[in-house]
């Protein structure tokens, strides 16, 4: 572990350059703005907006690629002690970072068209920005209060664009729900911090992990299910998941793909990074609840997702079951599967952040064109967009974990780690639950490529325009190439559960 | 062997099914010969592998190989845990796959250019017929478990597009009261089932050995060791012997075959029943040798979970094989009477490999054991493609698949009649075509080893099988014409020439079939010798047909013929008798008509638990968690599942408030009562 | 004897069940997000008895730099949820939040 000590900002901002790539760009966003709508050509702050993911992407990936070479991670401290912040620079963020890049660059780019006929561009594209600085910051965090205030700045921003068609009733209703919901989870994982702190003395990981280990019992479960609370309303899991299926299907599409590709992963990251470390090597029976969470979440959302007729709310289902599929991975990492337990979560949420983000920008281009979002509406789809079928037909498939998708390969190495743990159990609800996904998405592809087109698909049916397909396009062919050559992700997720397991080792 | 031939095998069909819809903007015609040429040229590649396998080895680069050869893509999939890779094994088994896949592939989709002409969606059928061949192509020559399941699940996806392909749903391709596409769900549904127990013990093996490729786990047996060890050797078999179960259609899985005649004839010829069902056959043979060799070196440290394991599959299969049977003497459509028959057959190879595995302590006898699994195999996809297709091209004629719209067909159509009668004669073991020869040398093997239980089971079969193939022809061409109001009776006619040679193709080969399984023997020799380390006798021709027709075994054969032709001959063909007024006048036999003609109430015992339990169980759910309206239907097979669960989704904002400190007091009740 | 910081615990858990009450019971949109404001109160108050009763005597700043922080978070959150009630009101003409029902499954 190599630990810098920074002084001033410009250290910082070497460091942290993907982050400051994207807030330099946030913060000139306005002023480009206003230029943009005197020239009266507001839609082009989309591709602003995919030039800044696309620059912090590209400065990220060197990081990667510098971490894997480093093969420790760098703990970077600011301010003084007591209330300094640490931040983590290790393979474990950089691969959540890089995963939220890529699909926060793809809806940028779809969003280019997607909302041309929206108003107040501006704060669209600006929350956006906001939002991605948000979760991509919270991968560097080390310490909970870090954690707490970029959660926070993602979370704000993500209320106020599941609700930005305000003219319409669905995402005022979706809107209200969720900043209920998900602001008195952030409450509730608050009152948790609390307890840690009264606990601990400190709110840094490692400082978490040697305290938090250290306490009986029963303080320990209660502190730790009100941080899970916290991270499970934004995770979205058993029985927490009642804002999701309003919330996702109510935001403009681009939004619904980063909401149910990445901001529910941010849930996630904060369970590996928060309590996994911390229950990971003594409390083996929590690893049981887990499971039986991760059980509950997958097959009561698969049930309710078999029954939809709108397909993004289809989809938004289908996000719960996969956040039960990672929480496999997360329980077997508790019961004892330790490194390959927290590989195959990274691997689901990679797999997932992209086919989800795929499936629910195919749907955009699909209303783009049609405005529905029926599944009996849009039958024969294949007929007259099968580009865009296609690329939703690939996306569901990946999830689903049809070979050679990058799903099979992350649902691979769950069962692996679950059996590898000795949760028999939970790699068969696990698989059954994946095999009763493939019936329903194998029913939607009948009807999307087999099924007589509707009248509105022969009359309206086109594919969408450039913009829309190349967000597609990036997307689908990451998906293709990880799918039938796996190995660099894999190789990416075994370093980074290894690195982040050795953190705490 | 054509350079790079294993590769070309199944790359070939998959690349041209893409191009599909780009040939078809070219033309038509085009389309159709690339869709033919790809499965010729995968035919042809499989082919020049024969030589190689005979002489036991094989050049590849200018370097001589032995066989088995594994052709590896090194650093496909380096994993710490162990790597993956990329390869196709050229060893008799996957080379004798790739042949009766790649020659029956091609002759049915000779036989598809007549048979679909004029279809609609033609392009689709092409597509997914390639496409289907390419998979199976790849579950056959692949060298490691993970990619023998990517042709799996390919093949199983393939074979789910093909069943719903008249995804219309009109009513004339019903079978039963399912539609087509419920077919393919169902089918699929079922099938996957099987996959789950598959997935998961091909993980615990990985886990266990770190590899999933078939020469390294049957050269270093640590694994086996170490799963007998903790007592999971059994369980996982068992888990991966369920892949099969689903796939062959095996007992409890059965169920999906009937239904999946709803696809197009010529797919139910290649798929179910001449090679997708034979993939559980391939997999459990291929594993056999493996387990085979383990013992050989473990002993008696693996000896019990093997006996559990063997005992299972050769009883799953001869029981499947007895069900299958007695429940195609009663069935009401001609794909149907088929469809429980290769049921039953499969029954026969599953249940004869697993004999095999019983008797591992002897060496010769494993081997016989073993090949006659395999010549079984091979017959029935001969004979049973040729019995389809020969069906396809009564349908053709008719119409129709309904028993009761045939009848009196012998004088319309000789030459139908002939091929299908050769079929129905192999399937019933009536030398000297194919199936007796196969069947002998099952029943042959029970009887020189005294399993009694089970020769008893599968001589019973037997006597049902040659009951139901002759009502079968009975009923197609005997009696007398009626429905002629249907004004099909016009153009009642045999089918032109892409139907007919690839049937007189397969009627041939049913003939002379049974003679060339000494050939088959020797296919096996080189590898039994070097691979396996089994001292087997050469057998010729001569020595064969000597054995075969010397043995006592002949005259149960020629018994379980005479006795399963005469019921059949004197109701069905003669008409002597009536089936309705025996049935009228014996309750006794009114009432197994019954239990038959339900499939033994499996079916309705699938429906009534899942389907009904589950709406049983929602309504209690419905009483406590209030709800109004309802949203749009959808209908799909766990639509009643489904329903009534979105329920809990109530739309509440308190109620969800509810759910989170309930799931706070879930959580903590969950860790208490877990943790201490 | 209790002592003035287990006081404020109790006081915060208090306070916090209260707002989870009102989350809960209430209707109206408004009570509602003055329930969330409540627990947020509770929690920041927590949050600084927690830090007397660990360092008891010493000020360690960081719970207080994190409270304010959650102050300045909830205004933010207050904010957006403020202006979402406005739109409800407009379109619904009525703050009850039961009307809201159109998602349901």
């Amino acid at each position: 572990m190599v630990e810098v000590v920074l002084n001033n900002i410009f250290e910082l901002s070497a460091y942290l350059s993907p982050i400051f790539i994207l807030a330099a760009f946030a913060v000139t966003t306005p002023f480009i703005n206003y230029i943009l709508k005197q020239m009266g050509k507001e839609k082009y702050l989309g591709v602003w907006t995919s030039f800044a993911f696309l620059s912090s992407l590209i400065v990220l990936t060197i990081s990667l690629i510098g971490i894997r070479w480093l093969g420790e991670p760098i703990i970077l401290r600011l301010g003084f002690s007591p209330i300094e912040s640490t931040l983590i620079i290790d393979p474990l963020g950089q691969f959540f970072a890089f995963i939220f890049l890529i699909v926060s660059l793809a809806a940028a780019i779809h969003s280019i068209t997607y909302m041309e006929r929206d108003l107040n561009l501006g704060s669209y594209y600006l929350l956006m920005q906001f939002m991605t600085i948000g979760l991509v910051g919270l991968t560097y965090t080390n310490d909970l209060f870090t954690f707490f205030v970029l959660w926070e700045l993602m979370a704000i921003s993500s209320y106020v664009l599941v609700a930005f068609r305000y003219h319409l009733d669905e995402p005022v209703e979706a809107g209200v729900k969720y900043i209920l919901m998900s602001g008195v989870g952030s409450l509730i994982m608050l009152y948790g911090i609390s307890y840690v702190y009264g606990f601990v003395g400190s709110l840094n990981a490692k400082a978490i992990h040697f305290g938090l280990t250290a306490l009986p019992f029963i303080p320990l479960i209660f502190v730790l299910s009100l941080l899970l609370i916290g991270f499970g309303i934004k995770a979205a899991f058993f029985p927490f998941w009642t804002w999701l299926p309003d919330a996702h299907p109510a935001a403009p599409s681009p939004i619904s793909a980063l909401l149910s590709g990445i901001v529910i992963k941010a849930g996630i990251l904060g369970i590996i990074k928060f309590i996994v470390p911390v229950v990971g090597f003594i409390r083996l029976e929590l690893g049981l609840t887990m499971a039986v969470i991760a059980g509950l979440t997958m097959t009561v959302a698969n049930l309710l997702a078999l029954m939809q007729d709108d397909i993004k709310r289809l989809l938004a289902y289908s996000s719960i079951t996969n956040i039960g599929f990672i929480l496999i991975g997360v329980a077997a990492a508790i019961y004892g599967a330790g490194i390959s337990g927290v590989a195959s979560s990274l691997f689901h949420t990679f797999s997932h952040a992209l086919g989800k983000g795929l499936a629910f920008l195919a749907v955009g281009s699909i209303i783009y064109r049609l405005e529905t979002r029926s599944i009996s509406k849009i039958e024969g789809l294949g007929r007259k967009m099968p580009f865009t079928a296609a690329a939703l037909i690939i996306a569901l498939l990946g999830l689903a974990g049809m070979p050679p998708l990058p799903g099979f390969w992350s649902k691979w190495l769950l069962i692996y780690s679950s059996i590898q743990a000795g949760l028999w159990g939970l790699a068969f609800i696990g698989v059954f639950n994946s095999v009763l996904a493939v019936i329903f998405y194998l029913w939607l592809l009948q009807r999307l490529f087999f099924a007589e087109p509707t009248e509105k698909v022969l009359d309206e049916g086109k594919e969408p325009p450039f913009p829309i397909k190349l967000a597609l396009a990036l997307l689908m062919v990451i998906m293709i190439i990880i799918g039938f050559y796996p190995a660099p992700i894999f190789d990416m997720v075994i370093n980074a559960a290894e690195v982040f397991m050795m953190l705490f080792g | 062997m054509i350079p790079y031939a294993p590769w070309i095998v199944w790359t070939v069909p998959i690349i041209i099914a893409f191009i599909h819809p780009l040939l078809e903007k070219i033309s038509g015609k085009l389309r159709d010969f690339m869709a033919i040429f790809a499965v010729f040229i995968s035919a042809v590649s499989a082919a020049s592998m024969i030589p190689d396998v005979i002489k036991g080895s094989v050049v590849i680069n200018g370097v001589e190989y032995h066989i088995p050869y594994d052709w590896k893509l090194e650093g496909w999939l380096p994993l710490p845990t162990g790597s993956i890779e990329v390869g196709m094994l050229i060893d008799p088994l996957s080379v004798f796959m790739a042949n009766i896949v790649g020659w029956i592939g091609l002759l049915i989709m000779i036989y598809s250019i007549e048979y679909m002409h004029g279809d609609e969606s033609i392009t689709r059928y092409w597509m997914l017929m390639n496409l289907f061949i390419g998979f199976m192509q790849l579950l056959v020559l692949a060298d490691n478990f993970l990619i023998m399941f990517f042709g799996w699940e390919g093949v199983g996806f393939a074979s789910y597009a093909l069943i719903g392909y008249y995804y219309k749903d009109e009513k004339k391709y019903w079978i039963g009261p399912y539609s087509p596409t419920h077919a393919g769900m169902k089918a699929f549904i079922m099938t996957r089932i099987g996959d789950v127990g598959l997935l998961v013990s091909i993980v615990v093996i990985y886990i266990y050995s770190g590899t999933t490729n078939f020469l390294a786990l049957s050269s270093n047996f640590g694994w086996m060791g170490n799963l007998a060890r903790d007592g999971l050797l059994a369980i996982t078999l068992l888990l991966l012997f369920l892949g099969p179960v689903g796939k062959s259609a095996q007992f409890p899985l059965h169920e999906w075959l009937p239904e999946a005649m709803a696809g197009p004839t010529t797919v139910s010829a290649l798929i179910h029943a001449a090679t997708m069902v034979k993939a559980g056959v391939y997999l459990v043979a291929r594993v056999t040798p493996i387990l085979y060799l383990g013992y050989a070196s473990l002993g008696e440290l693996i000896y019990p979970s093997l006996n559990t394991f063997f005992i299972t599959v050769a009883w799953i299969g001869g029981f499947t094989a007895f069900l299958a049977a007695s429940m195609g003497m009663v069935s009401d459509q001609i794909k149907k009477v088929l469809a429980y028959s290769t049921v039953s057959q499969l029954g026969y190879m599953i249940s004869i490999i697993g004999v095999a595995g019983l008797l591992i302590e002897s060496e010769k006898l494993f081997f016989e054991g073993y090949i006659a699994g395999i010549s079984h195999l091979y017959s029935h996809a001969v004979f049973k493609a040729l019995l389809f297709l020969s069906a396809g091209a009564v349908g053709h004629a008719i119409g129709s698949y309904m028993l009761r719209d045939a009848g009196g067909l012998k004088k319309y159509l000789p030459r139908t009649y002939l091929v299908m009668f050769i079929g129905l004669a192999a399937l019933s073991g009536i030398p000297p075509l194919n199936g007796f020869f196969s069947k002998d040398g099952i029943l042959h093997l029970l009887y020189a080893e005294h399993m009694w239980p089970l020769f008893i089971l599968l001589s019973l079969t037997a006597i049902l099988t040659v009951f139901y193939s002759f009502r079968l022809l009975g009923l197609i061409f005997y009696g007398e014409r009626e429905n002629l109001e249907h004004g099909h009776d016009t153009h009642l006619h045999d089918p032109g020439p892409f139907m007919m040679i690839p049937l007189l193709i397969l009627a041939g080969a049913s003939v002379v079939g049974g003679f060339l399984l000494p050939n088959l023997h020797g296919f096996f020799e080189f590898w039994a010798v070097e691979g396996l380390g089994i001292h087997i006798e050469k057998i010729t021709l001569q020595s064969f047909l000597t054995s075969t027709f010397t043995s006592p075994i002949l005259l149960v054969s020629l018994g379980i013929i005479i006795v399963g032709i005469y019921p059949a001959y004197s109701i069905y063909i003669r008409g002597a008798l009536s089936a309705e007024e025996l049935l009228e006048k014996y309750s006794v036999l009114r009432g197994i008509w019954r239990f038959l003609f339900e499939r033994w109430y499996i079916n309705a015992i699938y429906y009534k638990v899942f389907v009904d339990g589950t709406r049983f169980f929602s309504e209690i759910l419905f009483k406590f968690i209030e709800c109004n309206g309802a949203g749009q239907k959808i209908k799909s097979f766990y639509s009643s599942l489904a329903e009534e669960f979105r329920y809990i989704q109530t739309g509440y904002y308190r109620i969800n408030m509810i759910y989170v400190l309930l799931g706070l007091l879930m959580i903590i009740i969950l860790a208490l009562i877990l943790g201490v | 004897m209790i002592e003035a910081n287990q006081m404020l615990i109790l006081t915060a858990f208090i306070l916090i069940i209260i707002g989870l009450y009102i989350v809960i019971t209430k209707r109206n949109l408004l009570r509602i997000l003055v329930g969330v404001e409540i627990i947020a109160t509770g929690v920041n108050i927590n949050f600084i008895a927690l830090s007397l009763l660990k360092h008891p005597g010493l000020l360690d700043p960081l719970p207080h730099v994190l409270a304010i922080t959650s102050i300045l978070l909830d205004g933010a959150l207050v904010g957006v949820g403020l202006a979402i009630t406005l739109i409800v009101y407009r379109k619904y003409g009525t703050l009850d939040i039961d009307t809201l029902r159109r998602l349901r499954w």
